[in-house]
């Protein structure tokens, strides 16, 4: 499964990759606070500690600090 | 302890004391986690970046964890209460050169029997006139794990992580992202603390939690942005976690944004199911026992789902911007295989501060 999913992951790379062509003058909405990959990185570093915790899925998402607070 | 924290926190102090400069940052957050298994968890936090030089960033932040717990992982081993504090103090340096950025940074956290030194590197290069993002990155962190009332005992876990991932401007209105993440972990990663009972046929017994010394633990993530009418966008989430204790997961998250004027309403929604590790049992019986077991309910299958609403009031003042904060999310976690505990409800809250100095 890993290996497939990785070849889908690289084709929709490849895909991605220089799909847009947005000049720089047409980037007001793209440029929003609210349009970020990753709006508010602190408030995401406390919900990764919280959920790392408390789920066996980790990364992808940014990754809290070590220690498990929960030992 | 007192040693290995003071570096960072005389960076952060130095940070503090230079003047203020145009896109200097001070974050102040404090969320609390409280759930209907007797756990409640404060997390304030301090940040301060710095614009330090051209095209540097440098960044700190301290937070801690301030535990009190009486869940049923604790009450099944003999013990009535816990009660832990955990510090964390971490500082990062990012440099802009043109269309490239690179980035290093430092972590460390101390709990009474918990240490752990993190070191990370990145690099991130804009492409296709900054259509195009391509970040790549590499961590490493060594714990030290101690078990309370028990000196002799010491274990080490050592964690290596590499990412790749691409943002894409796909429109005027539309930017999407894909990620993938692989860690590698090798060294003790069971709780000292944690014993599973055995079914015997002359009766139960208790063995301490045994895991797989290795984990290899994959991640893909493909996220979604997308402006729409009035001022407001929907954000898309989902990731893939697969690893090599047989556990897989799928994570999918939506949120939507909404602005007017100077205040701005976040809704989200997080959908999480996993699969159990493939040597869990619901229980384990010794005619039947395989070479690892565990009684951690976060190795069995289970779901959750996250609700929460978000308010974020930004208030121009001379030469700055004050940002406050306020957010409520609900969750509820149901487990379908765990044999001591069936669900939990809960809630996590959250106040802030930024002060963004132009």
């Amino acid at each position: 499964m890993i290996p497939r999913a990785l070849a889908a992951a690289a084709l929709l790379f490849a895909l991605l990759l220089g799909a847009g062509c947005v000049k720089p003058y047409q980037r007001e909405l793209l440029a929003k606070p609210i349009m970020a990959i990753q709006p508010d990185p602190y408030e995401a570093l406390l919900d990764q500690h919280m959920l790392e915790a408390r789920e066996a899925a980790a990364g992808g998402f940014g990754s809290a600090g070590g220690g498990c607070g929960c030992n | 302890m007192t040693s290995r924290l003071a570096v960072p926190i005389a960076l952060a102090l130095t940070l503090a004391a230079l003047p203020a400069r145009a896109d200097d940052a001070f974050v102040l957050k404090t969320q609390v986690y409280a759930d209907s298994n007797d756990t409640v968890v404060v997390s304030p936090l301090v940040a301060l970046s710095r614009d330090a030089w051209t095209g540097g960033t440098l960044s700190a932040h301290y937070v801690a964890d301030v535990i009190s717990s009486a869940s049923i992982d604790v009450t099944s081993n003999a013990s009535r209460h816990m009660a832990d504090f955990r510090s964390e103090v971490a500082a990062s340096m990012v440099q802009r050169l043109r269309a490239s950025t690179i980035s290093a940074g430092y972590t460390y956290s101390v709990e009474h029997d918990y240490e752990s030194h993190g070191a990370d590197l990145g690099f991130q290069q804009d492409l296709f006139q900054r259509n195009t993002t391509l970040s790549v990155g590499y961590g490493f962190t060594h714990n030290n794990v101690g078990r309370a009332g028990d000196r002799s005992f010491h274990r080490t876990l050592d964690v290596h992580g590499a990412s790749i991932s691409i943002a894409q401007t796909l429109g005027q209105r539309m930017v999407g992202s894909l990620g993938y993440t692989f860690s590698w972990l090798d060294g003790y990663q069971a709780s000292p603390y944690r014993f599973v009972r055995i079914n015997g046929a002359m009766g139960d017994w208790k063995v301490p939690e045994t895991l797989p010394l290795e984990r290899a633990r994959h991640s893909i993530v493909a996220g979604w942005r997308r402006h729409l009418f009035r001022d407001s966008a929907l954000h898309i989430d989902y990731r893939l976690y697969l690893d090599s204790w047989g556990i897989n997961a799928h994570t999918v998250q939506l949120g939507y944004f909404v602005s007017f004027g100077d205040v701005t309403l976040r809704i989200r929604e997080r959908i999480y199911y996993q699969a159990a590790a493939s040597f869990f049992r619901t229980s384990y019986s010794a005619d039947d026992l395989p070479a690892f077991v565990t009684a951690d309910k976060e190795l069995s299958t289970f779901w959750s789902s996250i609700t929460g609403l978000k308010v974020d009031w930004r208030l121009p003042v001379a030469h700055r911007a004050l940002a406050l904060e306020a957010k409520v999310d609900l969750f509820y976690f149901g487990y379908i295989d765990y044999a001591l505990l069936s669900s939990r409800v809960g809630a996590d809250l959250a106040l802030g501060l930024t002060v963004v100095y132009y």
